[in-house]
């Protein structure tokens, strides 16, 4: 498969189809995969994924508050795997505290983005965040 | 008669005082009367012994000035007195109201007295003042009287003053020696009574300095002549005559006799009841302060280990209180956690899906409209359920608790039937293992520990029918732990402390669960002091155990528990 794979890990559905209506609505040409849990999202990652398409995404949208294995978890384990840790990470949450900021990029997150409340907002950040983290960033070869 | 007496006397003392009682016996019914020929009938006059005013001298006969003056009296209206003693001042105001007397030798105006008697001219003073032993008055000076034992003399001007002035209810005594005997043996902290009557005592015992007065006079009253309210004539009479006295020299010389200092009243003037009742007194004091030391030891050493008790009850109930304000802190900050993003999660949705429908009303696109206003109603109800949940969880549980001994039996039965439907749905089954242990617990509270308990291991540990649900009882040294077992998925240990959480869900979201279940849990179980957790059960499934603590150990137990966590 060719252009940009996007993994989403949002246990809110409403949300996860506000992502992707607002990639679809902003134009931006990328392949969306959505799991609910950190659990998923591990598996996911290890290659068990139902629609894993045989390599690794190209940047993760990680959501903080998850039911059962939280984002921070989700990501402090795929920042200690050495195959997975060159993946993105960009935390895509509700949450503004501190706490939450700080343990995200003490766990290596390579960005923290806040989901802003108005659909234009929206497809703008998602718009930013792929055009930067899909194809300005340079990605580790 | 007095409504309580309480009288402390040492068993020299009772003996002595069954002596007087006798001699009082000796003295009543038949009046101590002063014999002169007179035509017209005598003034019969009572009075409870109140030296220096009226009691028995040493030859039983009526003495004191009030006496001496109502004798004078009588001798310038041309009648005889015929003297009455009684033991208290109840017993002398009901002789005036059944007849058997028409005159009260010697008294201070209350309005008790005024539905019997009228008041004559008064004739002398008379102050109610409040005693101690010395040694006690400073101390005294500035109480609360409210926590302390005061006696007075039943009847007398002094029991209506402690009530009246101080609000307190005082402990009667039928005389006023009974009074001194409860002082010096501590079975009151004070005594009020008339300054004159107990500095006259006093004196004649040469015990002055033993006694102490404590703060102002209570009432600064009048002595005056009691006269049957139904004689008004007497009453005239009885004042115009006493007027005159009073203008006289004769009136000065008695005072001087009776209050001078070169007083008529020694301990030779007192009667032999009266000598019995001093002996006491003496006997209570000098016992008491035999005895004094010895159970100063004692109340000293009764008094550490209540204030130690006090120190221990209140250093655990401290604790207690920091361990639940810490808890009600960190519970505040779950609430703030929740508001940010159970609240914000729902508000994202329904602006972002505003903005979908927007796009789409532009595009026509009827489909996407209607989708996007079906995200924004249901949004919107999260937004409310979120509310209600945290409106629901910040007041549930405000009330103390009021802790019992319950039997788990019938709550488990409440919570078998209210959770009938999910059981079905579930295809679940409840085995409760017996024999149950009783525990100590709020019983509505405890009732919903439990359902919120087993609903949850119904919806979340029971994902296929026919799976089991086990309620037992462990029970500990110090408490009782109630377990609900499931054979679910169970929960991995990272996540234990986490689903006590407010709003934090371990499993599949279910559009009923609040994610109050077990944040409730765990509010009830700090409520009472104890705790709650998760363990593996052996063979698959999750362990919920709560450990309810007995009362002794809920403080304790409770403190270390939040140290802890």
């Amino acid at each position: 498969m060719t252009g940009l794979w996007v993994l989403l890990v949002e246990d809110c559905q409403d949300h996860a189809d506000l992502v992707r209506i607002a990639l679809a609505s902003a134009n931006v040409s990328c392949h969306l995969s959505h799991v609910e849990s950190g659990e998923d999202a591990l598996k996911w990652l290890a290659g068990a994924g139902p629609d894993s398409i045989g390599r690794l995404p190209d940047f993760v949208l990680l959501d903080v508050n998850l039911p059962g294995i939280s984002g921070h978890e989700v990501l402090r384990q795929l920042k200690l795997d050495t195959a997975l840790r060159k993946i993105p990470v960009i935390m895509l949450t509700t949450s503004q505290s501190p706490t939450d900021i700080e343990q995200s990029y003490s766990a290596h997150a390579n960005s923290y983005v806040v989901k802003p409340p108005s659909f234009a907002d929206l497809k703008s950040l998602l718009r930013d965040v792929v055009r930067y983290w899909g194809e300005l960033n340079v990605a580790t070869p | 008669m007095a409504e309580t007496r309480v009288l402390a006397t040492p068993d020299i003392a009772g003996s002595l005082w069954t002596a007087l009682l006798a001699l009082i016996m000796l003295a009543w019914p038949a009046a101590a009367q002063d014999q002169r020929p007179y035509e017209t009938p005598p003034l019969r006059v009572v009075s409870a012994i109140s030296p220096p005013n009226a009691f028995l001298d040493s030859r039983r006969k009526p003495a004191g000035f009030a006496v001496d003056l109502i004798l004078a009296l009588g001798e310038r209206m041309g009648r005889g007195v015929e003297f009455t003693f009684t033991a208290n001042m109840q017993e002398a105001l009901a002789a005036i109201a059944t007849g058997r007397a028409d005159i009260l030798a010697g008294v201070v105006s209350t309005p008790e007295r005024a539905r019997i008697i009228a008041f004559s001219h008064p004739f002398s003073k008379t102050n109610v003042v409040l005693y101690a032993l010395r040694d006690r008055a400073p101390g005294l000076a500035n109480s609360d009287f409210a926590d302390l034992r005061i006696g007075v003399r039943a009847g007398g001007l002094a029991e209506s003053t402690v009530f009246d002035r101080l609000g307190v209810a005082p402990t009667l005594f039928d005389t006023v020696e009974e009074t001194m005997i409860a002082l010096n043996t501590a079975a009151v902290d004070l005594v009020a009574a008339p300054q004159a009557q107990w500095e006259h005592i006093l004196r004649v015992l040469g015990i002055e300095n033993r006694y102490a007065l404590v703060g102002e006079p209570l009432v600064e009253g009048a002595l005056s002549i009691g006269v049957d309210l139904r004689q008004p004539e007497l009453l005239r009479e009885i004042d115009a005559e006493l007027i005159d006295f009073m203008g006289e020299a004769r009136f000065e010389t008695l005072r001087e006799k009776w209050f001078g200092p070169q007083s008529f009243w020694t301990v030779e003037m007192i009667g032999m009841g009266s000598a019995a009742v001093i002996a006491a007194v003496l006997a209570s004091w000098l016992t008491a302060l035999a005895r004094g030391r010895n159970r100063l030891r004692s109340v000293e050493h009764r008094e550490t280990l209540r204030r130690e008790e006090l120190a221990h009850a209140y250093g655990q109930e401290l604790e207690r209180k920091n361990a639940l304000l810490k808890y009600s802190n960190s519970e505040m900050e779950h609430i703030l956690f929740a508001v940010t993003h159970d609240l914000k999660s729902p508000i994202v949705t329904v602006r972002g899906f505003a903005g979908v429908l927007e796009e789409a009303a532009q595009d026509g696109d009827v489909v996407a409209m209607q989708s996007a206003s079906k995200r924004i109603l249901a949004g919107t109800e999260k937004l409310g359920i979120v509310t209600d949940a945290l409106l629901a969880f910040g007041s549930f549980g405000r009330s103390e608790i009021v802790v019992v001994d319950l039997d788990l039996k019938p709550v488990l039965d409440d919570v078998k039937t209210m959770l009938h439907t999910d059981f079905i749905a579930a295809g679940a089954l409840l085995d409760v293992r017996q024999p149950l242990d009783a525990l100590r617990a709020d019983p509505s509270q405890f009732l919903r520990l439990v359902l919120n308990l087993i609903g949850n291991a119904v919806r979340y540990g029971c994902p296929t029918p026919g799976m089991t649900i086990e309620v037992s009882t462990e029970s500990t040294n110090d408490g009782t732990i109630v377990n609900v077992r499931d054979h679910g998925p169970g929960v991995p240990e990272n996540q234990r402390q986490e689903v006590f959480r407010l709003f934090r869900r371990y499993g599949p979201a279910r559009p009923e669960s609040t994610g109050l279940g077990l944040a409730i849990v765990q509010k009830i179980a700090l409520k009472h002091g104890g705790s709650c957790w998760i363990e593996d059960g052996h063979g698959g499934g999750a362990v919920f155990r709560v450990f309810f603590p007995n009362q002794a150990a809920a403080a304790t137990h409770f403190a270390e528990h939040r140290k802890s966590a």
